[in-house]
C-alpha cells in the first residue's frame, strides 16, 4: 500500500512529495533517535508563549485566538504556558523556557537594560491602567494631599510610572511595598493604594466599597499616559523567525478583536483557564476587566496604531526610567522595537 | 255614618254624624233598639252633624217615636240643620216629634 | 326554566357564593395568621440554628488562637536558641490537629543581628512535618499579608482566605499575631488552619428541605458554601454584580460591617424567593448566613391551604348537592301543586292534588291547598244555588216591577178626547224597585182626581206598600170627596198592623176643571211647583200632615189653588232634587226651580222629560239612587 501511495504521489505531483518525504524523515529522525529528553522542550515549531501574570481576562486575546485557531490559521502552533509570579516573564525568555513572553513596557525596557537580549515585537494596550485610590473619609481629593501619607505601591513591577508621578508633583509619602492584593488597603493599613483600572480596583469595589466612597486618581490625567502590555522575544528568536513574530502578533490581535466581540464565551474559556490554574475567579470581575481591555486597547482610534509601539511613547517611557534611575542608559528604540512601523 | 252614644242621667244622648239613609239606617236601627232595651229611658237624638236624611232613615226615627210613645219613654231631637229641618217641615213630621234647636235646651226639658 | 328549577338555581348560587366567601375569607385569615406564626417560628429557630454554628464555629478558631498568642508571649518574653525554636514550632505543629503550620518570623536582624530574615515554619505534609525556612531573599516575608498587615496594624489579624499553594483547592487562613521585645515589634507568630473543616461543617446546615448556609469573608468572598464553585471564586458582592441586583450588595455591606438581620433575598442558587439570615462571626469578622427557600419555608403552609382549600371545595360541592336535594324536594311538591292549582283556578276542582303528609310547611301548604279546593268546591256549589235562587228572585223582581208599573197608567195622551186638560208623567225606576207612585183619573166629567207618592225605603217592601197605596187610592176615591177625606181615610187604612212604620208621602189633588182651582192635601210631600202661564212660578209649600202610614190619629188639612188654562202644575218625588252627581251634591229644589224658570214650555210632555234630560246631565256617570217621577198636568 504505502509503495502504490509513493507511486502515486510521486507521478501526480513530483515536486511537493519530495519535499513532505523530507520533512517526515527528519521528525522522525528527532524523535526516535536523538534527543529524546528534549522532545517536549525543544518542538522546532512549537512556540510557547508566556503571559506576564496569573491567567485573567488581561489575556483573553491570546486565548481566543489559541481555542478558536487563529494561530493555526497562521500556521503556528502556539502553546501558552502557565503563567503567574512564579513565572517571571523576562526570565523565562532568557532561560529558553518560552518564545514569546507578554510584558509591561516599563519592565520590557528595564530587562533590556540589564542585558536580556530582548525585543518588543508589538504593543497590545495603548493606554496606562495604574490609578491611585483612596477612601472618602481619608479626605484626599487631589494629588497635592497625597504629601505625608502612606502610600501602598507593588514591590516589584509596575511601580515606576506611580513612583514618576510622585516625583513629578514632588509628593514626599511613605511608600509601603505590596506584594499583591488590597487587603493592607482594605483594612486601613494605607491612606494611598495603587491600583490597575481592571484588576485591583474592581476587588476593591467587590470588597464592599462603592465606587462613590473612593477617590480615585489616573496617572492618564496626569500627563503619564503610557502604554502597557506589549509582546516580546529575543532578539535572536526574531533574527532566525521574524514571519513567525509578526504572525503571532497579528494572530493575537485578530484573537483579541474575537475575544472583544464574543464577550460571554471568551470569558467562558477564561474562566475556565483560571480554575484549572487554582486561580479564584469569577464572571463579575473577569467581565469588568475585559470591558476595561476593550477600553485601553481600542482608546487610539486609528487601525493602523493596533499594535504599535508609537516612538513618541517609547522615548518618554524611556527618558522617565533613566531619570528615575530604573535603567543605566537609555534603550535605542531600533535595537528595542521590531514591530509594525 | 258615625254614631255615638253618650249617658246623662237617665237619658241617653245619640249623636248622628254624616248621612242616615238606604245604607245605613240600619246602623241606626240596631243602636236605638239596643237603647230602648237599656235602662235609659230617654232619648235624645243630637242631629247637629247630620248632613242628609233620607226617607228610609225618617221611617227608623217614625217607628221609634211610636215605640217611645208606647212605652211612655220620650224621645227628643235636637240640632236640626237647615236642609233636615226642610226635609221635617215637608214631610209634617215637626209636628209629630218634639225637637228642639239645642241640646242643652233638649235636655232642659228632660 | 321552570319556577321550580329556578328557586333551585337562585338557592345554589346563594348558598354557594356565600359559603364560599366565607370560606375564602377563613382561608385568607387562617394563611396570614399561620404564616406570621411560621415567620416568626423560623426566625426564632434560624437565630438559634445559628447562634450554634457561630459558637462552634469559632470554638475552633479560638482554640487555634490561642498557640500564637502563647508563642507570641514565649518568644516576646525569653531569648531562645534557632534549635529550640524549630523544636518547639515543631512541637506545636504536631500536637494541635487543628492547625496545618506554624511560623515565627522575626524582623529583620531582630533574631540574629547579622541575619536579616529568620522564619522557621512548619507544616503538615500527609503524615510528616515538615521544615521550611522562609527566610529568603526572594520570597521577602516582610511584604506578604499574613506578615505585613498585623505589622501594620500592631493586632493579630485573621487573614483573606487563600488557596493552599500546595494546590487541591484546600481554602486555607492564617491567623498573625505580632511579639515585642522590649516594646518593639519584634516579629510575627502563625498559624495556618485548613477551612476544609468548616466547609464540611457548612455543607452539613441543612434547615428545612432546601435552606443552607454559608460564609463570607471580610471582604465579602465566600469561603464556605454548598456549591464549591462558589467558594473562593465569589464574593457576594461579585454575585450581586452577575446578578444585578443592588440589594444583594447591600445585604453583603451589612454583613462585613458585622450586623445580623432577618431579610428577603434571592437565592443564589435556587432560582426563587428566598430569606437571608445572617450573624457575625466576630473573632474573625467573618460573616455566617442562612438562606432559606420561601417556598419550603410555606411548603406545610401551603400543603396545609392546599388540603384545606380540597376540604372546602368537597364541602361547597356536598352543600350545592344537598341544596340541589332539598330545594328538589321542596320544588317539586310545589310544581304540582301550581299545576294542580291552575287547574283548580280554570274551575276543574275535582283535580287531584298530590299526596303530601309531611308536617313541615309544604305539608302544611298541600293541606291547606286541600282544603281550599274543597271549599272551594262547597263554596262554588252555594253560589251556584244562591245564584239560581237570587236569579229566581231577580226575575220575579222584575216581574214586581212590570206590574208594579203596569198599575199606573202609561198611555199619553190619556184622554185623548179632551182637549181642556193634558197630562204627562215619567218613572224612572231606579235599579231596585222602588216605591214612587203617581195617578190620574176622572171622578166625574169635571173632576180630575191626581197623587203622586214615595213610599219611605226601597225594594219588595216599598212596592208592596206602593201597590196598596195605589188600589186603596183607587178603591177610596169613587166619587167625590174632599181631598184631606180620601188622605185621611188612606192613612188608617195604611196605619193598621204597621209595625215597621212604612209611610207614604203623598201629594192628592182634585182638579176642578170648570172652576179652574186645584182643591189639594199634602201628606209630607215635596211641593209641587205651579208654572202659571205668565211664567210665574209658585210653590204650593203646604204641608197638612204627616205621610201616610205614620200617624193614625193624623187629622189633615187642605188647600187650594187657582188652576187656569195655561197653567201647568208639576209634581215630583225626591228622586229629582235628591239626584246626585258623582260628587254626591244634591240636584236640589233651586236647580228645579231655576229649571222651570228657564223657558216656556210647550206643554206637559216638554217640560217632563226636558226636567228628565237635566237631571240626567247633573248626574252624568253616577248612578241613580232612587225613582225619578214626574207628573205634569196642563190646563188649557
Amino acid at each position: 500500500m504505502a509503495v502504490a501511495f509513493g507511486i502515486d504521489v510521486i507521478i501526480d505531483n513530483f515536486g511537493k512529495s519530495r519535499k513532505t518525504m523530507k520533512k517526515l524523515c527528519r521528525i522522525c529522525m528527532l524523535c526516535m533517535v536523538f534527543f529524546q529528553p528534549f522532545f517536549a522542550t525543544a518542538q522546532e515549531d512549537t512556540l510557547r508563549f508566556l503571559p506576564h501574570w496569573l491567567p485573567q481576562a488581561q489575556f483573553a486575546g491570546f486565548y481566543m485566538a489559541c481555542e478558536k485557531g487563529i494561530y493555526e490559521n497562521y500556521d503556528l502552533i502556539v502553546d501558552i504556558l502557565k503563567s503567574g509570579p512564579k513565572y517571571p516573564p523576562a526570565e523565562m525568555l532568557a532561560s529558553g523556557e518560552a518564545e514569546i513572553i507578554s510584558n509591561f513596557l516599563t519592565d520590557g525596557i528595564i530587562a533590556f537594560d540589564e542585558g536580556i537580549p530582548l525585543v518588543c515585537i508589538g504593543q497590545i494596550s495603548q493606554r496606562s491602567a495604574i490609578m491611585f485610590i483612596s477612601k472618602k473619609e481619608r479626605r484626599i481629593s487631589h494629588i497635592g494631599d497625597f504629601e505625608g501619607k502612606t502610600i501602598g505601591i507593588w514591590r516589584s513591577g509596575f511601580r515606576e510610572l506611580p513612583l514618576a508621578l510622585l516625583r513629578q508633583e514632588g509628593i514626599d509619602a511613605k511608600i509601603v511595598p505590596i506584594t499583591g492584593t488590597v487587603n493592607l488597603f482594605l483594612m486601613d493599613g494605607v491612606d494611598i493604594m495603587c491600583v490597575m483600572w481592571y484588576n485591583e480596583y474592581h476587588q476593591v469595589l467587590n470588597s464592599g466599597i462603592d465606587a462613590g466612597d473612593l477617590d480615585a486618581f489616573f496617572l492618564a490625567d496626569h500627563h503619564l499616559d503610557y502604554p502597557e502590555d506589549g509582546l516580546y522575544c529575543l532578539k535572536e528568536y526574531y533574527d532566525q523567525n521574524p514571519l513567525q513574530c509578526r504572525k503571532f502578533l497579528q494572530a493575537s490581535l485578530e484573537g483579541w478583536a474575537y475575544a472583544f466581540d464574543h464577550k460571554d464565551e471568551a470569558l467562558e474559556v477564561v474562566i475556565e483557564i483560571m480554575r484549572a490554574s487554582n486561580v479564584p475567579a469569577n464572571i463579575a470581575h473577569q467581565k469588568w476587566m475585559l470591558d476595561r481591555m476593550e477600553d485601553l486597547f481600542m482608546s487610539d482610534s486609528l487601525e493602523s496604531n493596533r499594535g504599535r509601539l508609537k516612538p513618541e511613547d517609547f522615548h518618554n517611557v524611556n527618558a522617565l526610567l533613566h531619570e528615575s534611575g530604573a535603567i543605566r542608559e537609555k534603550v535605542p528604540l531600533e535595537e528595542f522595537y521590531y514591530g509594525p512601523e | 255614618m258615625k254614631i255615638t252614644e253618650q249617658q246623662e242621667g237617665k237619658t241617653c244622648i245619640i249623636a248622628l254624624n254624616g248621612r242616615l239613609d238606604t245604607n245605613t239606617y240600619t246602623a241606626l236601627e240596631k243602636k236605638l233598639g239596643e237603647a230602648f232595651e237599656n235602662d235609659a229611658v230617654h232619648i235624645l237624638l243630637d242631629l247637629s252633624d247630620l248632613m242628609y236624611v233620607s226617607s228610609s232613615g225618617l221611617r227608623v226615627l217614625l217607628m221609634y217615636l211610636k215605640r217611645s210613645m208606647a212605652e211612655e219613654r220620650k224621645f227628643i231631637l235636637c240640632g236640626l240643620r237647615e236642609n233636615i229641618r226642610e226635609i221635617f217641615d215637608i214631610s209634617g213630621f215637626t209636628s209629630i216629634f218634639e225637637i228642639y234647636s239645642t241640646r242643652g235646651e233638649a235636655l232642659k226639658k228632660m | 326554566m321552570q319556577p321550580g328549577k329556578k328557586l333551585a338555581f337562585k338557592l345554589v348560587l346563594s348558598v354557594s357564593f356565600v359559603t364560599a366567601t366565607i370560606f375564602l375569607v377563613m382561608l385568607a385569615y387562617n394563611y396570614r395568621i399561620s404564616r406570621k406564626l411560621l415567620d416568626e417560628n423560623i426566625r426564632e429557630n434560624v437565630s438559634h440554628i445559628t447562634r450554634y454554628a457561630v459558637n462552634r464555629i469559632e470554638g475552633v478558631l479560638i482554640s487555634a488562637m490561642t498557640i500564637p498568642e502563647n508563642l507570641a508571649v514565649l518568644v516576646g518574653d525569653f531569648n531562645y536558641t534557632e534549635a529550640e525554636i524549630r523544636q518547639f514550632l515543631k512541637k506545636v505543629v504536631q500536637h494541635n490537629d487543628e492547625i496545618t503550620g506554624s511560623c515565627l518570623a522575626f524582623e529583620p536582624y531582630a533574631f540574629d543581628p547579622d541575619e536579616k530574615y529568620f522564619a522557621p515554619y512548619y507544616y503538615k505534609a500527609g503524615d510528616s512535618v515538615r521544615y521550611e525556612n522562609l527566610g529568603t531573599g526572594e520570597y521577602n516575608y516582610f511584604f506578604w499579608d499574613w506578615y505585613q498587615i498585623p505589622a501594620r496594624l500592631n493586632t493579630p489579624v485573621w487573614s483573606e482566605p487563600y488557596f493552599d499553594e500546595g494546590g487541591a483547592n484546600v481554602v486555607m487562613t492564617t491567623y498573625s499575631v505580632p511579639f515585642y521585645k522590649d516594646g518593639d515589634l519584634a516579629g510575627i507568630a502563625t498559624v495556618d488552619v485548613s477551612l476544609e473543616w468548616l466547609k464540611a461543617y457548612i455543607s452539613r446546615i441543612k434547615i428545612l428541605e432546601t435552606g443552607y448556609a454559608f460564609v463570607i469573608s471580610r471582604n465579602g468572598r465566600i469561603i464556605s458554601h454548598p456549591a464549591d464553585s462558589l467558594i473562593m471564586n465569589e464574593s457576594i458582592f461579585s454575585l450581586a454584580e452577575e446578578n444585578n441586583d443592588p440589594e444583594i450588595r447591600k445585604a453583603g455591606k451589612a454583613m462585613i460591617r458585622g450586623e445580623s438581620d432577618y431579610i428577603p433575598f434571592p437565592s443564589l442558587i435556587l432560582d426563587e424567593k428566598a430569606y437571608l439570615y445572617y450573624r457575625p462571626l466576630p473573632a474573625t469578622g467573618w460573616s455566617l448566613a442562612v438562606v432559606l427557600s420561601e417556598e419550603a419555608l410555606l411548603a406545610d403552609l401551603h400543603r396545609l391551604n392546599r388540603d384545606l382549600l380540597i376540604i372546602g371545595i368537597a364541602g361547597i360541592f356536598l352543600l350545592v348537592l344537598s341544596v340541589v336535594v332539598i330545594s328538589n324536594r321542596i320544588t317539586h311538591p310545589l310544581r304540582k301543586l301550581a299545576s294542580a292549582t291552575v287547574r283548580i283556578g280554570r274551575g276543574n276542582f275535582d283535580v287531584e292534588l298530590p299526596v303530601n303528609r309531611s308536617d313541615d310547611e309544604i305539608g302544611q301548604l298541600n293541606a291547606s291547598i286541600c282544603r281550599m279546593q274543597q271549599e272551594l268546591k262547597t263554596y262554588v256549589e252555594n253560589l251556584r244555588t244562591a245564584t239560581a235562587a237570587r236569579e229566581k228572585i231577580e226575575s220575579e223582581l222584575k216581574i214586581a216591577r212590570d206590574i208594579q208599573q203596569g198599575i199606573i197608567p202609561k198611555i199619553f195622551p190619556p184622554f185623548p178626547d179632551r182637549k181642556d186638560l193634558d197630562v204627562y208623567a215619567v218613572l224612572e225606576p231606579a235599579r231596585d224597585v222602588g216605591g214612587d207612585l203617581y195617578d190620574f183619573f176622572f171622578i166625574d166629567d169635571r173632576h180630575l182626581c191626581f197623587a203622586i207618592g214615595d213610599v219611605s225605603g226601597k225594594g219588595i217592601p216599598a212596592s208592596l206598600m206602593m201597590a196598596i197605596t195605589r188600589t186603596l187610592l183607587r178603591a177610596r176615591v169613587t166619587r167625590l170627596e174632599r181631598p184631606e177625606t180620601i188622605v185621611a181615610l188612606m192613612n188608617r187604612e195604611l196605619c193598621r198592623d204597621n209595625d215597621k212604620a212604612m209611610f207614604v208621602t203623598m201629594f192628592l189633588g182634585i182638579i176642578d176643571l170648570d172652576s179652574g182651582t186645584i182643591s189639594y192635601c199634602n201628606a209630607g210631600h215635596n211641593y209641587p211647583c205651579l208654572v202659571r202661564k205668565g211664567k210665574a212660578l209658585e210653590k204650593l209649600d203646604q204641608t197638612h200632615g204627616t205621610p201616610l202610614g205614620s200617624f193614625e190619629k193624623m187629622s189633615y188639612g187642605s188647600g187650594s189653588v187657582r188652576f187656569c188654562a195655561g197653567d201647568l202644575l208639576v209634581l215630583y218625588t225626591d228622586g229629582v232634587t235628591e239626584a246626585m252627581d258623582i260628587n254626591d251634591a244634591l240636584y236640589g229644589e233651586e236647580r228645579l226651580v231655576r229649571f222651570l224658570k228657564s223657558k216656556s214650555f210647550e206643554g206637559p210632555e216638554e217640560v217632563t222629560l226636558s226636567l228628565v234630560e237635566d237631571v240626567r246631565e247633573f248626574s252624568g256617570l253616577a248612578e241613580q239612587s232612587d225613582d225619578i217621577t214626574i207628573l205634569a198636568i196642563q190646563h188649557q
